[in-house]
């Protein structure tokens, strides 16, 4: 039998056909030659002369030829076979890749649900971590120009960092310049005599200043006046938002109410945002003049007061910190009898707040990283002993023309897949991991309100998912692409 | 027959014959010959690259079969879309049949 395929492919070599394509034009075309030859020995034709009319009817004066041309040159899309080659054809590439990628990880289901559990693990855990620490460190306080924000303590001799002595909080106030203002605030419990049995109402005693030093501005109402945070002023009271919604039926007509607080009446002047994180817990604001005690009157006493300042717009930590010690140079000079050996120190906020924790949470970062790391040696193993067993199949495609590029590409498309898949459920573990976290560790942890999956979260999540399908795909994809037909 | 007029009724032969059931090219350029008592003769030069436009315009599908026993042949079937543009394109022909008849008086019915 003549071989038919040798006469076709001469036929369509100027066609610069794709090579997958042209083989199937050849087998096709072949098996009509093969059936009209034997067709025409079987009526009785000699058989060189079945022979010479079934090239011609093939050829037909080179009219295939001619009329493939035409055809084949038509923009339609070519059937999705891996090993054709890519020149130019990049995205269509990846579309062919991500679809066959995702058909040859349906056709196992075991090994994929392995992998991708494993990975879920791994990145649930990494996603979770992240999420804390992106809650808890990176993000910035909430409050406007959260940077500016500092928080001011007293040194003595015995504390590296105590509480200010009020006298001294007025002082620094009066005599600095780096701070466009500061405030004071001290928690404390109340008795309030509501309409039923007594109560205690955890509170804060804060100078009229804190507020606007923090930039906060009121849900309902303002906040107190300077005239409100002096000695002998009648008293007033600002409600958290908690408070005013819960205790007191979110009154539309609060302001102006009086309420029994430690035997004063105090009368209602504002409730603060709901969102504000500022010492969370305290239900009701009282100006610290009322605090009614000689510690406030002397500076031998420090009676557990934090001073928050607002750093002037282009002032330094530096020139804030070496300006307040000076002051309390002078001060230490002026009452040698409770300031001697006194001085200052000014810590940006957010560090007072979350400092003493970031070691903790890095270790943990670092943790889950090795949980990572483990996840994808053993997902990459699996993959490894996979394309041990695939190798006839990329000895094939590399017979059919595919290069190594290409099947490296297929394989990390595979990896990355599964890296991505596990992504997807490992975010969705990810609010269960950062429950866990904090129940671990109740109320320990700083800010812990504010942690949640947000954007960042989430493109953390999509990174360290691509990044660990390429790492721990690689070895095995190039495992796999050296594969030898 | 003239060429021209072969080629102009070539979309409408392939898809009439496919409308029924799946076939391969063989089969089709046998069943042109002898439904047409001769008359009419397909060979591969011109059947192939027609069923490939045909394909590309998505009015016929190829599929790769295998029968047991045989060589895998691919068969050809009506999509859709196919099925339409056969419609149509029947009604197109009957209307310019019978519009030449008219014209040129042969008696055919």
């Amino acid at each position: 039998m003549p071989d038919w395929n040798e006469q076709i492919r001469t036929q369509l070599a100027d066609l610069n056909l794709a090579p997958v394509r042209e083989a199937e034009i050849v087998e096709e075309l072949a098996q009509h030659a093969e059936d009209r030859y034997l067709e025409l020995q079987s009526s009785g034709v000699t058989e060189a002369e079945a022979r010479r009319i079934t090239l011609d009817e093939l050829s037909g004066h080179e009219l295939l030829a001619r009329e493939l041309r035409a055809v084949e040159r038509l923009d339609a899309p070519e059937p999705v076979v891996l090993g054709a080659g890519s020149k130019g054809r990049l995205l269509a590439g990846i579309g062919q890749d991500l679809r066959y990628g995702l058909r040859t990880l349906r056709k196992n289901p075991s090994f994929t649900l392995v992998a991708v559990l494993a990975l879920a693990l791994g990145i649930g855990a990494n996603t979770a971590i992240f999420s804390v620490v992106n809650g808890v460190l990176l993000r910035p306080l909430a409050y406007p120009d959260p940077d500016r924000l500092v928080m001011i303590y007293e040194t003595t001799p015995e504390f590296s960092q105590a509480s200010v002595a009020y006298p001294d909080f007025l002082d620094w106030r009066h005599e600095s310049r780096s701070f466009t203002d500061m405030g004071a605030v001290r928690s404390d419990d109340f008795n309030f005599t509501g309409s039923g049995e007594p109560e205690h109402l955890s509170g804060e005693y804060v100078s009229a200043s804190l507020f606007p030093v923090l930039g906060v501005t009121p849900f309902i109402g303002r906040s107190f006046l300077p005239e409100e945070d002096r000695q002998g002023a009648a008293c007033a009271v600002m409600l958290s938002y908690g408070c005013w919604k819960v205790r007191m039926g979110a009154d539309p007509n609060i302001l102006g109410k009086v309420l029994t607080l430690n035997a004063m009446s105090c009368a209602v002047v504002g409730v603060l945002p709901r969102d504000l994180r500022f010492r969370e817990g305290a239900q009701i604001y009282v100006p610290i003049e009322q605090y009614n005690s000689v510690e406030l009157r002397t500076r031998e006493s420090h009676p557990g007061i934090s001073v928050v300042g607002r750093l002037k717009p282009g002032v330094t930590l530096e020139v804030a910190q070496a300006e307040i010690a000076s002051i309390s140079n002078g001060l230490a000079r002026q009452y040698p009898k409770t300031n001697a050996g006194a001085g200052a120190r000014v810590v940006r906020m957010k560090d007072d707040m979350v400092g003493y924790i970031r070691p903790t949470l890095l270790l943990l970062v670092g943790a889950v990283g090795f949980v990572l790391i483990i996840a994808c040696a053993n997902v990459a193993n699996l993959l490894l002993a996979r394309s041990t067993a695939r190798k006839r199949e990329f000895a094939i495609r590399a017979a059919l023309g595919a290069e190594r590029g290409r099947i490296v590409r297929q394989l990390l498309t595979e990896s990355v897949l599964l890296s991505l898949g596990g992504a997807i459920i490992g975010a969705l573990l990810t609010r269960w991991g950062t429950n866990l976290i904090l129940a671990a560790a109740p109320g320990s942890l700083p800010r812990s309100a504010e942690i949640g999956i947000d954007p960042y979260v989430l493109l953390f999540t999509l990174a360290v998912s691509i990044v660990t399908g390429i790492l721990f795909g690689l070895a095995p994809a190039f495992h796999g692409a050296n594969a030898n037909p | 027959m003239d060429r021209e007029w072969k080629k102009g009724s070539a979309e409408l032969l392939l898809l009439s014959l496919l409308e029924a059931l799946p076939r391969h090219g063989y089969e089709i350029s046998q069943l042109i010959e002898r439904r047409s008592q001769g008359a009419l003769r397909f060979h591969a030069a011109s059947l192939y690259p027609l069923l490939y436009r045909l394909e590309k315009r998505g009015w016929i599908q190829g599929r790769w079969v295998e029968k047991s026993g045989q060589r895998r042949r691919r068969y050809y079937r009506l999509t859709v879309q196919g099925r339409k543009v056969l419609a149509a394109q029947r009604q197109g022909w009957q209307a310019f049949v019978e519009a030449i008849s008219r014209i040129t008086g042969v008696a055919n019915a």
